[in-house]
Formats: structure tokens, C-alpha cells, sequence
């Protein structure tokens, strides 16, 4: 590819992501929300957390398996401290550390 | 005030900060090191601004140019942002620019977290968080790029953190019993989609998934009447 067939390529994939992100709105924009929509906007949102939770272990095939262990355990941990404490902050700060310590040593 | 709310976003966006440096460092380094000027990769993130797509695009970057298939790959990887783009309809309220730059900054983490904020929080803070994942994202791809993200490559593991965000996220709602339906929905048709389904298309499937559910409750709802 030469540079300028690169920042053509470097535009389309832009102008693709900008297009996912702005069409709902562009689209809503006049349109009254009709009673499907405004059912469907209810679920959007908790099924969109859903899918998002699980995308996150999209590349996990890709992990050894003691990572794959690790990870499994800092999530128990994560539920733990949250359940406890109620702070996405500190469940996360203690699981990612746990996590992150065992994976360096 | 202005100063409490800074600090405020950050705090909320700190986990965010740390999974971005370590990829975007990442990215920057890769894209050094298969030569790529600092010029193009800067643009890349400057202008794509989705982690997922721009890794997914670093064989392409090397390849031949076909913008058929860059248009087909980014829209596989991102059409997931329609889902988002619907769910924040009615939070983002803001006017021209502001609401531009709301929307353009609307990537997975900048999502999870400003859905989790309760329902009368301020434009000015949804925009705060979108522009600061943005910023950290842009410092991450240079920074990677300079110095070749040697420091930051050696912890290992670091972008867990945002698995563990989504995850954590997740528990968030899950508090909520009437919320736990369509989390488990979201959930479920993922990884039945993640399963079966190649990894080039998998997020389609479980939104077209999704959105069968949705329907099959509105119909049944709608029967009942």
C-alpha cells in the first residue's frame, strides 16, 4: 500500500466507525419513537452490558491457561468485594492487583 | 466546581487509563515497528478512535489496498456501536458541538461507565468522560510510539483491567433484579454467538439475537392487550 492508499484506508474505516456511532441519533432525530422503539430502547441498554461483559473475553482462547485461572479467580474476587463493598473502584483495584502481581512474579 | 468535576472523571474513568496506555501503547509500538510513520499511526487513532478495529486493521495496513473489504471489517467490528449509540439517545442531550463530540468519543469503556450513571447526570460529565478516554488513548498511542512502549509491554496482562471494568459494570446492574432479564439476554447470545460463529462476526449475530428476544417479548406483550 503506498501512504496515500493508507490514509484512504486510515478515512474509510473512520467514516465507517463515525457512521455505527451517529446513525442511531441521525435517524431518531425527527422520528417520534414508536411503541416497539420505545420498548426496545428499554432493552437496548441492559443487553448492550450483557453482550459487552462477554465481548470482553472475546481474545481468551488466546491466553495460557494459568492467565485463563487467574482471570476466573480475580472475577470471583471482584464479586466478592462488591458484594461486600459496593465499589466498582475497590473490586476492581483488588482484582486487577491480585491478578497483576501473580502474573509478574 | 469545574475543578470537583475533573477529578470526578477522572476517578471514574482510572480504569479506563490504565487498560488504554497499556493498548494503546501497544498499538503505537506495533505500529512503529512494522515502519509506519508516527504521522499515520497518530491519524489512525486520532481519527478511528476503536481499539478493536484499529488492531483488527494492522494486516490490512500491510497488505494490498482494498477498500471494499476495510469497509466490510469496520463495519463487522463496530456495528456493536448502534446498540450504544440507541441506549444513550436519551442522555445525550447536549446541542452541536458538544453532542458531536459526545457522540464521536462513544467507544465500549466511555459507554459502560457514563450508562452506569444514574439517569439525571449532567451532559458536561458524559462529555468529560468520553474526552478523557480519548485523550488517554492519544497519549497512549504516541507515548508507545516513542519509546516504543518497552516500559509498559512489561507488565503483563494489564488489559485485563478492562475486562474485569465490563464485568464489574455488569455486577453494577445486576444489583437492579428487574435489570437481570435482558443483562442475561446480552449475555447469553454472546457467547452462544462467540461459540459458534466465526470471530469476524459473531457481534452481529448476537445482536440480531438480541433484538429476536426484545421482539418476541413485544409481540407477547402486545397479545396479551
Amino acid at each position: 500500500m503506498t501512504q496515500y492508499q493508507l490514509l484512504i484506508t486510515i478515512l474509510i474505516l473512520s467514516l465507517v466507525t463515525i457512521s455505527t456511532r451517529f446513525l442511531p441519533f441521525l435517524w431518531f432525530k425527527d422520528h417520534k419513537l414508536s411503541p416497539w422503539m420505545q420498548f426496545s430502547t428499554k432493552k437496548i441498554p441492559l443487553a448492550s452490558i450483557g453482550m459487552l461483559m462477554i465481548y470482553g473475553f472475546k481474545d481468551v482462547t488466546t491466553l495460557s491457561v494459568t492467565a485463563i485461572f487467574m482471570q476466573l479467580i480475580s472475577l470471583i474476587l471482584i464479586a466478592i468485594v462488591y458484594k461486600i463493598s459496593k465499589s466498582t473502584l475497590w473490586s476492581l483495584a483488588i482484582g486487577v492487583s491480585v491478578y497483576l502481581l501473580v502474573m509478574n512474579i | 466546581m469545574e475543578k470537583q468535576g475533573l477529578k470526578q472523571g477522572i476517578i471514574l474513568t482510572l480504569p479506563v487509563l490504565a487498560g488504554y496506555l497499556f493498548l494503546g501503547a501497544s498499538y503505537g509500538m506495533i505500529m512503529q515497528s512494522n515502519g509506519h510513520s508516527l504521522i499515520i499511526t497518530q491519524l489512525s487513532s486520532l481519527l478511528i478512535f476503536a481499539g478493536a478495529l484499529q488492531f483488527a486493521a494492522i494486516p490490512m495496513f500491510l497488505g494490498a489496498f482494498h477498500p471494499f473489504s476495510a469497509m466490510l471489517l469496520a463495519l463487522l467490528v463496530n456495528v456493536r456501536h448502534l446498540f450504544y449509540g440507541i441506549s444513550m439517545i436519551p442522555r445525550y442531550t447536549y446541542r452541536h458541538i458538544g453532542k458531536f463530540f459526545q457522540i464521536y468519543t462513544m467507544a465500549d469503556e466511555a459507554f459502560s461507565i457514563q450508562s452506569s450513571l444514574p439517569e439525571d447526570t449532567s451532559n458536561k460529565t458524559y462529555l468529560l468522560i468520553g474526552v478523557l478516554c480519548y485523550s488517554y488513548w492519544q497519549i497512549a498511542t504516541f507515548a508507545g510510539f516513542l519509546i516504543g512502549s518497552a516500559l509498559i509491554k512489561q507488565i503483563e496482562g494489564l488489559d485485563f483491567v478492562l475486562t474485569a471494568l465490563f464485568f464489574v459494570l455488569f455486577l453494577q446492574r445486576w444489583e437492579h433484579k428487574s435489570s437481570r432479564t435482558y443483562l442475561s439476554v446480552g449475555a447469553c447470545a454472546t457467547t452462544f454467538s462467540l461459540i459458534f460463529l466465526p470471530k469476524s462476526q459473531f457481534v452481529l449475530f448476537s445482536m440480531i439475537l438480541i433484538l429476536i428476544v426484545i421482539m418476541l417479548e413485544y409481540k407477547s406483550k402486545e397479545n396479551r392487550r
